[in-house]
């Protein structure tokens, strides 16, 4: 028995006193006591108060706390009843997905309690220990001054952030973004907390090996398991070929593989699922499953994928939906052992896997080589980057179920309907017996993109009847989940000494692992998101994807670009110092700007002819003006130390707004018979505040307060089709579809008025705090009067609008981003000193929630280019598939002058003129600090992370 | 995890109940972490002797309990700056405010924070065991030659150990660290330095601080090949980088702080 008082309250507890405290908390009602890194002590999910101080409550056992006094994150306010520090953190804009988020309230109200006037330091101390991937660490500084600010005063000073377009009541202003109070709060939000108690755990047994046939699998002992469901295995599950990229249908990926296949492609491959009463039952389960597998040589690297007589990763038949070639025979006549299984093409994406190629494209425009022959200049260099996993703090979560026989994926991903697909294709079921609901994700950045594990999931509480749970560890985040594929770019470019560039040539060979998930789209995105910031008429590409068996790759915020985009800034500041010109001056001499009409995207579609736009409303210019004015662009700093060498650099950058003529989103607004308003969107909010800027745009347009504004949104029974939230989509479609909606509801709203007031609807409007009025008569009709009447029995029913969003028109995002570093020359250590993200996101919806993934996704964009790498042995596993071995930026890691800033563009297309803003921050970062390299020390490291080691190899040191 | 946990009410029955498979149990961040190289079915907690929490100064040494927490070592006044400098080095407040510095010097880590600062300066152990209490070095514990069993109970810090810094090298701040170095020199005639390779091992800089004290302006070439020639030590090429490049950084990392020494007035 173990006595002790958690939140004020003392508890006398029969538990296992070798437990450890989180669980002994979770199992008392404390579900926000999380867990996202297997107890490593690093994340921070799990910090509670012992005795007044955090601590780790995976690293303490229950025994330990006999007698102690406990806080949880829960015990602060409520979703009601917020805190000033959890208020705070919501007016800071930090609570983006938030899985953190109650943590570091506890953690900064600690703060406060025993330091009423902390300095930045004694913040950053405090905050030390948590993991923040969404939002970075910069409003956390801002929500501590706002919190201060309203001990002391009752009310903020401080602006919280920048507002635009004044003709606006909320749209373009700071306000509460909708889910925050529920998520700082820590109440349930997560899929995590819907689990039913009487659910089963599902473990899945993962492959050793590379590459592998299987030649048998014994699973008898591990069926003698008291509380063994099943135990799914290539030999008995559907024979399927799908692929797991949350893609629009047809996709721009092979289907390469089923549930379980005959042949193991990486270390981590799933070679058996158990299904059991208990996590414990399930673990000892499949430790007892035998295996025989035929091992097979394999290939890691691109290089090794292309060599002559390489091992083949896949090498089964192939077969088309579309555009099969004429010597699909011969073709197939070459293929391998039966094991292989088959690759069915939805359509062609010039694959050949008989050389290992999963996809390929080639292009331009104008004359390359023509170009390169009568310039002044050529440079022509490769540029490597690495394998990055994108560690959301919740890690890959999916509870299925039966109900009412109907089969509900209760799941934390960007793309529910793709979901509710791919489970359909699975099972067999039909799309109306699927019900997906999504619930707020702890983190997605592309990982939740795709259907990792919803799909054996789902098929598991299909085949048994069984609710059944699948958590993976974080290490199956890393061996066994879609990462960043390593890529080479290589880059050709001519320039003459004007300043003007004449000519760029891509090549980008990309590793896209044992499946083909986005095999062909993140490369295309390599050269579709970068190719047209410039103003060169002649410029080509050609990509080929590779098979290898390094762990799966996928989709990750930026997608291609940040690679596309280190390869042709580092190639155009290397022309710059070729030609001896000041790098800034080729920039401006060679941006595009509106107007200009961008004949390269005619290649460089998802699969198919892409649309050929003009450049729209564009922020380029002043964002690179600005910035260059920000660092004070050609001053040259001095370290005091003499080793440490201060260089600048800096990156112009773009990404799309979802896929114009592929993405669809649907809303439907309804107005309730009180007045008030359920939107039900398409839309995934994944913590990016979707739903706010859809309930902003209800509210905007229908002058209705906030609080009279739900949305209920990623659920596949109550809402509308929409594609997903990636590709930088979410403000624009599914906003979009949000505002096409609420327009027709308004419309509806006035027509339905006229008839009840008996006016005429030219002369009727809408005004706050939410009613119809006459220019002409001065009438006033509610909304609740209105709705009321219309569904009273005598009514014309509930004012109900659908809307539906395509175009092919592009809204893109710009900007440009800047780093000040220091590097050591005898260390060869790199320092960000200073980092200034300046974007034009349009009108930035939520200004405040705006800024903070800029930040984060800057701040994890540095940690790709000097730090964040997965690293395989000779045999493919992955050594470092842990948090600290991988390591992270955090708050140590933060650049003391961090800066983001939003120009301000309106743009034609967006729901009152935004863009998209969170995927292109993380493009800009790893050619601006390898610029900044160069202008300290002179090297231009070509080959990211770089590290130290590579300082020093590249100085000559070593 | 372990399947028993029990909880010592003095360091007397602590030593009593450690038998096979068992492990003393102080702050959780190691023996309770993820992939702990530490392996017991029993844990025996030791986190209720608050006699070993205490930190004073006696004569010429300063005790510190091992108990304190890295945390706890930052706050107080009585404890050097060199000594918090080792345990700045554990970057997480959270996870500071539970380890403890005996913890650290048990485990022995090839990664630890504190113990190539505290063999630079000679620092001691007290260490309880079932034949009564014994003394020895941290060099020498650390090396297994002695009283391995036994609890911790304290660390000796020298008072005046003259100029003393340490430098640590990890990809983040909370990233394990693969090179930790740390230099200690009444005056440049009595240099003590060691290091800490991770995956490689800790190493007692006896030759380098030699180097040091017979020519007092030793190159940093000087320093950097005699790490290169050096087959003492090993020093893994892995994840963290390339054998080369760990050596040549601890050549230039000695040479960074007889420099930094000699800037602090050392003569």
């Amino acid at each position: 028995m173990i006595t002790c008082i958690i939140n004020g309250r003392e508890r006398h507890l029969d538990v296992d006193p070798a437990m450890r405290l989180r669980e002994m908390l979770v199992q008392e009602g404390h579900y926000c006591v999380r867990d996202s890194d297997d107890a490593e002590g690093f994340c921070g999910s799990d910090t509670v108060l012992v005795d007044g101080v955090p601590v780790f409550s995976n690293l303490v056992l229950a025994g330990e706390v006999e007698g102690c006094e406990i806080i949880t994150p829960d015990a602060l306010g409520d979703c009601r009843h917020l805190t000033i520090v959890q208020q705070a953190m919501i007016d800071a804009g930090v609570v983006g997905s938030a899985y953190n988020a109650p943590a570091a309230a506890l953690l900064l109200t600690w703060l406060l309690e025993h330091n009423p006037a902390p300095t930045k330091e004694d913040i950053k101390d405090a905050l030390s220990g948590i993991f923040i991937r969404d939002a970075g660490y910069e409003h956390y500084y801002l929500a501590v001054e706002l919190a201060l600010e309203k001990m002391k005063d009752g009310g903020y000073k401080t602006t919280t952030a920048p507002s635009f377009r004044d003709e606006c009541k909320i749209i373009g202003k700071p306000a509460q973004k909708i889910d925050g109070p529920t998520l700082v709060a820590g109440e349930r939000a997560f899929v995590e907390d819907y689990v039913d108690d009487d659910t089963c755990h599902m473990v899945v047994l993962r492959s050793p090996h590379a590459s592998a046939y299987i030649n048998s699998i014994d699973t008898s002992e591990a069926e003698k398991v008291d509380g063994v469901e099943k135990i799914i295995t290539a030999y008995n599950c559907p024979d399927v070929y799908y692929m797991q990229a949350g893609q629009g249908n047809p996709e721009p990926s092979p289907h390469d593989r089923r549930l379980f296949n005959f042949k193991v492609r990486h270390v981590g491959d799933r070679v058996a699922a158990v299904i059991a009463d208990t996590l414990e039952a399930a673990i000892k389960a499949r430790d007892l499953i035998k295996v025989d597998y035929d091992v097979q040589p394999a290939v890691f690297t691109v290089e090794e994928a292309m060599a002559e007589g390489a091992p083949l990763v896949h090498n089964g038949p192939i077969e088309f939906g579309v555009g099969a070639p004429d010597d699909l025979d011969e073709y197939n006549a070459l293929q391998g052992d039966a094991r292989e299984g088959k690759i069915f093409y939805p359509f062609p994406l010039h694959a050949d896997i008989h050389k290992n190629i999963a996809a390929s494209n080639k292009g331009g425009i104008g004359d390359v080589e023509k170009a390169f022959a009568e310039s002044d200049a050529v440079v022509e260099h490769t540029y490597q980057t690495s394998q990055i996993q994108h560690t959301p703090l919740e890690t890959h979560i999916c509870f299925a179920k039966m109900d009412a026989g109907r089969l509900t994926v209760i799941a934390s991903t960007q793309v529910p309907y793709h979901v509710r697909r791919i489970v359909g294709w699975v099972t067999g079921l039909p799309e109306n017996q699927i019900h997906v609901i999504k619930k707020r994700v702890g983190g997605g950045y592309g990982a939740k993109q795709d259907i990792l594990i919803e799909d054996l999931t789902a098929y598991a509480a299909f085949v048994t009847g069984k609710p059944v749970l699948a958590h993976n560890t974080r290490e199956e985040e890393f061996i066994a989940n879609s990462t960043r594929h390593p890529m080479r770019v290589h880059v050709k470019m001519s320039g003459n000494k004007d300043g003007k560039i004449t000519g760029i040539y891509m090549e980008v060979c990309a590793n896209t692992g044992p499946y083909g998930n986005h095999c062909l789209t993140v490369p295309m995105n390599s050269c579709s998101k970068t190719l047209p910031l410039f103003k060169v008429d002649n410029m080509a590409y050609d990509l080929k994807v590779y098979y290898t068996n390094i762990p799966p790759a996928g989709a990750y915020q930026g997608y291609g670009t940040p690679k596309g985009t280190y390869g042709l800034m580092m190639a155009m500041a290397e022309l710059a110092d070729k030609l001896g010109i000041d790098y800034k001056d080729m920039v401006l001499k060679n941006h595009v700007e509106e107007g200009y009409m961008l004949e390269i995207l005619k290649g460089l579609g998802e699969g198919r002819e892409g649309n050929v736009v003009p450049v729209g409303s564009c922020g380029l210019k002043e964002a690179v003006e600005q910035g260059c004015e920000m660092i004070e662009w050609g001053k040259k700093e001095e370290s005091d130390d003499p080793d440490w060498k201060i260089g600048k650099g800096f990156a112009m950058i773009m990404q799309g707004s979802g896929l114009p003529g592929l993405d669809h989103a649907e809303a439907i607004a309804k107005m309730e018979t009180d007045g008030t308003v359920i939107l039900n969107s398409g839309g995934a909010d994944i913590g990016t505040g979707l739903d706010t800027i859809s309930a902003k745009i209800v509210s905007e347009i229908m002058c209705l307060p906030m609080e009279k504004i739900s949305v209920i949104s990623g659920d596949t029974d109550s809402c509308a089709f929409d594609t997903g939230s990636y590709a930088s989509s979410g403000t624009f479609f599914s906003g979009n579809a949000s505002y096409v909606a609420t327009k027709k509801l308004k419309e509806m709203v006035l027509k339905e008025a006229s008839l009840q007031m008996d006016e005429d609807v030219a002369d009727l409007d809408v005004r706050a705090p939410g009613e119809v009025y006459s220019k002409k008569t001065g009438a006033v009709l509610t909304y609740g009067d209105l709705s009321h009447a219309a569904v009273a029995g005598d009514g014309r029913g509930q004012v109900i609008a659908h809307g539906t969003y395509i175009t092919t028109n592009s809204s893109i995002p710009y900007g440009a981003h800047f780093a000040q570093v220091a590097v050591n020359v005898k260390t060869g250590e790199i320092k960000v000193q200073k980092f200034y993200a300046l974007q034009d996101a349009g009108t930035p919806i939520n200004p405040e929630v705006a800024l903070c993934q800029m930040y984060g996704a800057a701040l994890k964009s540095i940690g790709h280019s000097l730090y964040e790498d997965m690293i395989l042995d000779e045999d493919g596993r992955c050594v470092n598939a842990n948090m600290t071995d991988y390591g992270v930026p955090m708050i140590s890691e933060q650049p003391d002058d961090f800066k983001a800033v939003l120009i301000d563009v309106n743009d034609a297309y967006g729901p009152f003129g935004a863009k998209s803003i969170s995927e292109i921050a993380c493009n800009g970062a790893a050619p601006a600090i390898g610029i900044a390299i160069h202008d300290a020390v002179g090297i231009w490291l070509r080959d990211w992370p770089m590290t130290p080691e590579k300082v020093l190899k590249a100085l000559g040191k070593i | 995890m372990a399947k028993q946990y029990i909880a010592a009410q003095s360091v007397e029955t602590a030593l009593k109940r450690r038998g096979e498979n068992s492990a003393f149990l102080a702050g959780g961040t190691e023996i309770n972490r993820l992939n702990s190289a530490v392996e017991a079915d029993t844990l025996i907690s030791i986190r209720r002797l608050d006699e070993l929490k205490k930190v004073e100064a006696q004569g010429d040494f300063i005790y510190v309990g091992a108990l304190c927490t890295f945390q706890q070592a930052l706050e107080e006044d009585v404890i050097p700056e060199w000594f918090k400098e080792a345990c700045r080095f554990m970057a997480s407040r959270t996870k500071r405010n539970m380890a403890t510095v005996g913890g650290n010097v048990a485990v022995k880590r090839t990664d630890s924070y504190l113990i190539p600062t505290l063999i630079a300066v000679g620092a001691g152990l007290k260490i309880e065991t079932a034949d009564g209490t014994k003394e020895c070095s941290v060099l020498d514990y650390t090396e297994g030659l002695t009283c391995c069993d036994g609890l911790i109970t304290c660390i000796c810090l020298p008072k005046n150990p003259g100029f003393v810094k340490s430098v640590r090298f990890a990809n983040t701040a909370q990233s394990h660290a693969y090179l930790t170095v740390a230099f200690a020199a009444k005056d440049l005639d009595h240099i003590e330095m060691a290091a800490a390779v991770k995956n490689g091992g800790i190493y007692h800089l006896t030759d380098l601080a030699a180097a040091m004290m017979k020519d007092h302006d030793v190159s940093e070439e000087t320093l950097v090949n005699m790490v290169y020639e050096c087959e003492g030590a090993v020093f893994p090429t892995d994840m963290f980088g390339g054998e080369k490049y760990k050596r040549y950084l601890l050549g230039v990392a000695a040479a960074g702080l007889l420099a930094d020494a000699k800037k602090g007035g050392l003569a």
